[in-house]
């Protein structure tokens, strides 16, 4: 059996999962409260498997982070999250175990209250796409962090810094094109392509060619203008 | 005794309107007879089948439109409202007399003293 505690400050919620998920197998409901207070209380007493959590309860992130620290082997299954960025995330960093959104059908709560009780992830494909997008941004984020300050102040100013002919070449690295194929579209010498290249990362303060394409791909620092610069315009 | 028969409407928060069939459908006096997923099936499914109560998810302005016209319509009809969030509920009914607000103020209203 799956011991849930159901916490909801709405009175039809509270009282109605209590009822509903008492009678579903195997899920027994030892507690149906509407306070973190009595919450606390019943958790304690009754050392619940999961803890299914309306999360539209002020204090219910914080709630849900005390639970997760000193109860670490209680899931937490979060229902109605609101679903920004901000709720989102602070869910997650929370330590909730599962996700259900309001728009979801009972049959969805018991499928992810029992799935998350045998270690499952549910989660509903917005909410996922949400903390999958912000994680990608956080590590983009650490990237750019790690590389110079100068770098990354500059930002901005890169078509100050860059002459003409360097900003075209610049292009064609951020398009992965090698030394040898940036000679041969642009109709110079290799030698010729490797002084710019060499140009550009001590203006750019990188000591990589990957690193400064890593620069671009985080600031999107080229406008139109710049990236459409063709070897034609340059004769 | 004859039951009372329900109408569950326009509930797009399908936990709310599962656990408002599943508290009703368990009391033995209260039948629920069908579900839609819009306002707008309603006339319909009242013009076919005898329904005592609509419990209708109050999720927009269209839907108070609506409560108005159905009662017009079908004025013995109750209908309780559901806020989405499950925190407000409504009652409206047609052709309130006396007895019936007086029978509704003492079905609803009684609680707790305040202090």
């Amino acid at each position: 059996m799956i011991k849930v505690i159901v916490i909801s400050d709405i009175k039809i919620y509270c009282e109605g999962l209590d009822k509903i998920l008492s009678d579903t197998h195997p899920i027994r409901v030892v507690g149906a409260e509407n306070n973190f207070l009595s919450a606390t209380d019943r958790l304690q007493a009754t050392q619940p498997d999961v803890v299914l959590l309306d999360m539209t309860m002020l204090g219910s992130c914080r709630f849900a982070q005390e639970v997760s620290q000193l109860r670490p082997e209680i899931k937490i299954v979060a229902l109605a999250v609101p679903e920004d960025e901000e709720n989102i995330m602070e869910c997650a960093e929370a330590g909730i175990a599962g996700y259900v959104a309001r728009e979801a059908s009972l049959d969805d709560l018991i499928e992810t209250v029992i799935g998350t009780q045998n270690g499952d992830f549910y989660c509903p494909p917005k909410i996922a796409a949400c903390i999958f997008k912000t994680i990608k941004r956080i590590k983009q984020d650490a990237k750019v962090q790690r590389l110079p300050p100068v770098v990354r102040n500059n930002c901005e100013n890169l078509t100050a810094v860059l002459t003409r002919r360097e900003l075209q070449i610049y292009n064609l690295m951020l398009e992965g094109l090698s030394n040898k194929k940036i000679s041969h579209r642009l109709v110079i010498e290799v030698s010729t392509v490797k002084n710019h290249v060499h140009n550009i990362l001590v203006k750019l303060d990188v000591k990589s060619r990957a690193q400064a394409v890593m620069l671009t791909q985080r600031n999107s620092l080229f406008n139109t203008s710049d990236r459409d610069i063709s070897a034609s315009s340059l004769s | 005794m004859e039951k009372i028969r329900c109408l569950i409407a326009d509930m797009p928060q399908l936990i709310l309107a599962d656990i408002v069939y599943g508290i009703t459908d368990d009391n033995q006096d209260i039948e629920v007879v069908d579900r839609v997923p819009a306002i707008e099936d309603v006339p319909m499914v009242l013009s076919e089948q005898d329904i005592n109560v609509l419990i209708l998810g109050m999720n927009s302005n269209l839907s108070f439109q609506y409560s108005r016209d159905i009662i017009k319509s079908f004025p013995d009809l109750l209908v309780i409202g559901l806020v989405d969030d499950g925190r407000l509920a409504a009652v409206y009914k047609g052709d309130v007399g006396r007895e019936e607000i007086i029978k509704i103020i003492q079905t609803l209203g009684k609680r707790k003293k305040l202090r």
